[in-house]
């Protein structure tokens, strides 16, 4: 069969790819004809495995990053760049890394605790007994903040709100750009409500490229904010291409996109326009899991 | 004719300090002996037939501190070649029991050669150090070995300055006491940069790092390049980016060439396939089954019914995947170089233990690509990173991004819900070394020791492999319990200096369990005037 349908040209291939309503064959290359009808056919003979050697040797022949895989990864690859881009943000290699790891079962340790005599882990605690807050960047997108907070500091808080009814809340600063410590010339702020005894928290962010400061405390139900513990001031990465161009290294916007897809691995066919398309789609699967802020590790 | 551009492999060799001399034999001490069988005596053996050939190459490759440490230490040698004699003795077996099936026995043949070759190597002609292999092939010339965070420790979740100096200075130093020299490069753990980290790498004295791609595209100024040209930092520590075309065909699962169906499985090992009496002895020490090393299987497809490996075939596909490599760096400087006013270089990072643990045939795969390199073309020329700066003094000046070169590209996989838990006892225990470093600068005899105990500790809680771990989830007990077991550790050592009552005999304990780094001195931890710039 494979053999019938190298003959053929591509055109001939292409009518072939039409009677059979095979999805998107108008821009197939012979060889890719060739594996996707070959498939079809395969499907109904014995021949498989001669076949697939037959492939082998037509991929080699195409002299390209060799592909395998089926008749839908191929026709999804043939989708347009962008699309195929997107879809790159997996965990191949993570996957390829962790076989470093990798002498067995699923967790040796868990599965055959009973035979396997290890000494016990020591209980090192959640606790220090202090007051600290700290903020960590952990993309552009988001930022988590985990705190200790003594009963002490807690109750001062409470005395604060009075009789008001209060509420546990997280207060996060952008303080881009800030030189003082004053947190009221803050650019902007946001309060997430805090479910008790939670000692951490992922917070989402619409920008990237700020920097911010959290703080832990109360607020009343007439608004007032009782702060008691303040963190560090975390800066998150901008995503996206630079506003600044250097003098002396002049590049113009056309070629820094150029340059900008070839790095990628986008290829030399895509434009600065399209490009700024597949950023903006990228940044939707960068970001950080759900839009809302997602609590820590119930202690 | 002169090259149109330069390539650069650089292999990162990387394993966390895993020694457990309290017990007889230990299930992670097996990720050493594996990579050292498949990764690393294979890589050896390379350098040593293109030298004997004639072949000139320049490959860039980080050995780490840890592993450093693992490879130099005489009981995990020893236990190397206890592990590799039971591999011959299972090899030998093997060869028997596949008697009557030529092909089967082929290949048990083939496993007995490799296992006894390695000792050969390992025993004979090293001595049971293959660093000094490292650091021959450096000398002569085909290598340039760059260092790493003493422990892998991902930086840009570190708070404290000191503890990221603290982790390049030791790295600065293991190098030095290994390779006879300082380093020139380092490879941040996990590629892990956030601003600031460069200004400590210029005070160690390292020249050069690397970041992924995104770390150079989104750098300020915008870089006038791309990822295809180097940079330098305010700092004058020079910058390079990863190009993703020549990394994904080889690191992509689906598209890259470690999946094609001819090369070996990586998963059916006769750990598992053989009858359970049989291998038991070979397989983990707990029981369960495991890896062992022998694999008779090739990829074959999507399917349980695999195919035995052909290794012939194999090669050839090795060959040909070379070829199709080395055709597209060509092609790619051949675009490049039609508007850039200078030889773009194509910076091509991978895990080293990728190239053989995990893709059996990857280092022929490289052999070949060198070969082909040598002798077949003129546009792309091998170089290190401090090969390009030679060529190219003069660079653009920026400020790279926070960047990582792990999932979604910046640091999710060390800080997620699976681990976050650690940050605040890395944190705690960081601040606490600095502040009583710094109150015990002139500590002698026992404090001395306890402190010098302290920072290892502290160091050795750091690995970004327990988080890497326990986010995969492979061996996450143990990689939890070692945090926990450092974390605890060097919090009793603390309350012991701070009241004076260090017990010597626990201290004792500590010094010959962890190890690593003996010549460590926990002044490394002391403030230095210049302040961390976020």
């Amino acid at each position: 069969m494979t053999k019938d349908l190298i003959k053929l040209k591509r055109i001939e291939l292409l009518e072939i790819a039409k009677k059979k309503k095979i999805k998107g064959f108008s821009k197939f290359k012979k060889a890719e004809l060739i594996k996707v009808l070959s498939k079809e056919e395969a499907v109904k003979s014995k021949t498989k495995i001669k076949i697939k050697q037959k492939l082998e040797k037509n991929k080699t022949a195409e002299k390209k990053v060799p592909k395998k895989k089926n008749i839908k990864v191929l026709s999804r690859r043939k989708k347009s760049i962008k699309d195929k881009k997107i879809k790159d943000i997996d965990f191949s290699q993570e996957l390829v890394e962790s076989t470093k790891f990798y002498t067995g079962g699923a967790d040796p340790h868990k599965e055959f605790d009973s035979k396997r005599l290890l000494e016990e882990s020591p209980n090192i605690g959640h606790h220090y007994g202090e007051n600290v807050c700290v903020l960590l960047a952990r993309d552009p997108w988001c930022v988590f903040s985990y705190w200790e907070v003594s009963i002490t500091l807690w109750e001062g808080a409470r005395l604060k709100c009075k009789d008001s009814k209060y509420r546990e809340i997280l207060r996060v600063y952008d303080v881009t750009g800030l030189e003082s410590k004053n947190l009221n010339s803050c650019n902007s702020y946001f309060d997430i409500e805090l479910t008790p005894f939670i000692e951490s928290w992922y917070i989402n962010l619409k920008e990237s490229g700020r920097s911010y400061i959290a703080e832990v405390g109360l607020k009343t139900d007439k608004g007032e904010f009782y702060a008691i513990i303040r963190s560090n001031v975390a800066v998150t990465p901008r995503y996206g291409p630079s506003d600044l161009v250097d003098e002396e290294w002049m590049v113009v916007e056309e070629d820094y996109w150029k340059m900008f897809a070839l790095s990628g691995g986008y290829g030399t066919s895509i434009s600065s326009e399209e490009l700024q398309k597949v950023l903006k789609k990228k940044r939707l699967e960068t970001i950080s899991s759900s839009a809302k802020a997602i609590p820590g590790e119930k202690r | 004719m002169e090259n149109k551009g330069y390539l650069s492999i650089v292999l990162h060799a990387h394993l966390p300090y895993v020694r457990h001399p309290e017990y007889d034999d230990f299930i992670e001490e097996r990720w050493l002996f594996e990579a050292i069988t498949e990764t690393y005596l294979p890589l050896i053996e390379m350098f040593k037939r293109l030298r004997e050939e004639g072949v000139k190459f320049r490959l860039t490759m980080s050995v780490t501190p840890t592993l450093i440490n693992m490879l130099r230490d005489s009981l995990l040698q020893d236990r190397y070649i206890k592990h590799l004699d039971k591999l011959i003795e299972l090899a030998e077996k093997e060869i028997q029991r596949n008697k009557d099936d030529l092909k089967l026995s082929r290949l048990s043949k083939m496993y007995l050669d490799a296992f006894r070759r390695s000792k050969d190597i390992f025993l004979n002609r090293y001595n049971k150090n293959i660093l000094n292999a490292f650091k021959e092939y450096q000398n002569a010339g085909f290598l340039e070995l760059i260092t790493c965070g003493a422990t892998h420790g991902f930086m840009p979740l570190m708070i404290d300055r000191e503890a990221i100096k603290a982790q390049i200075k030791v790295g600065v130093d293991t190098y030095k006491e290994a390779f006879g020299r300082d380093p020139k490069g380092i490879w941040l753990p996990e590629c892990g940069y956030k601003p600031g980290v460069d200004d400590i790498l210029k005070e160690a004295g390292i020249r050069y790092f690397l970041v992924d791609t995104h770390g150079v595209l989104f750098a300020e100024p915008r870089p006038r390049y791309g990822v295809y040209s180097s940079y330098f930092c305010a700092s004058g520590v020079a910058v390079f980016g990863r190009d993703v075309e020549s990394s994904k065909s080889v690191w992509s699962a689906a598209e890259g060439y470690p999946g094609d169906s001819y090369y070996r499985d990586f998963y059916r090992d006769v750990g598992f396939d053989l009858d359970y009496d049989y291998v038991k002895s070979y397989i983990n020490s707990d029981g369960s089954r495991g890896n062992t090393g022998m694999k008779y299987y090739r990829i074959t497809g999507e399917t349980l019914q695999k195919e035995l490996y052909d290794p012939n075939k194999a090669k050839e596909k090795a060959a040909e995947h070379a070829g199709n490599f080395m055709f597209n760096r060509e092609k790619q400087v051949e675009y490049l170089s039609t508007f850039m006013d200078r030889k773009p270089i194509i910076v091509a990072p991978y895990d080293a233990e990728l190239f053989g643990h995990w893709w059996f045939e990857g280092p022929i795969f490289l052999e070949f690509l060198i070969k082909k390199i040598h002798y077949d073309q003129n546009n792309i020329k091998l170089v290190t990173p401090t090969d390009y700066l030679g060529e190219y003094s003069k660079n653009q000046v920026l400020k790279p991004s926070f960047s990582s070169w792990g999932y979604k590209g910046y640091s999710e996989f060390w800080l997620n819900g699976s681990n976050d838990w650690v940050y605040r006892h890395l944190h705690k225990a960081a601040g606490r070394m600095k502040v009583i470093a710094a109150e015990n600068v002139e500590a002698a005899g026992l404090k001395k020791r306890a402190l010098n105990q302290m920072a290892r500790e502290l160091l050795l809680a750091q690995s970004s492999d327990w988080a890497f771990i326990i986010k995969t989830a492979t061996h996450v007990e143990y990689a939890q319990k070692r945090i926990k077991e450092h974390i605890f550790r060097f919090n009793r050592l603390y309350e012991e200096v701070k009241s004076d009552t260090i017990e010597e005999i626990y201290l004792e304990v500590l010094e010959r369990r962890d190890n690593v780094f003996p010549n460590i001195d926990f002044k490394i931890y002391l403030e230095s005037k210049a302040e961390v710039r976020t």
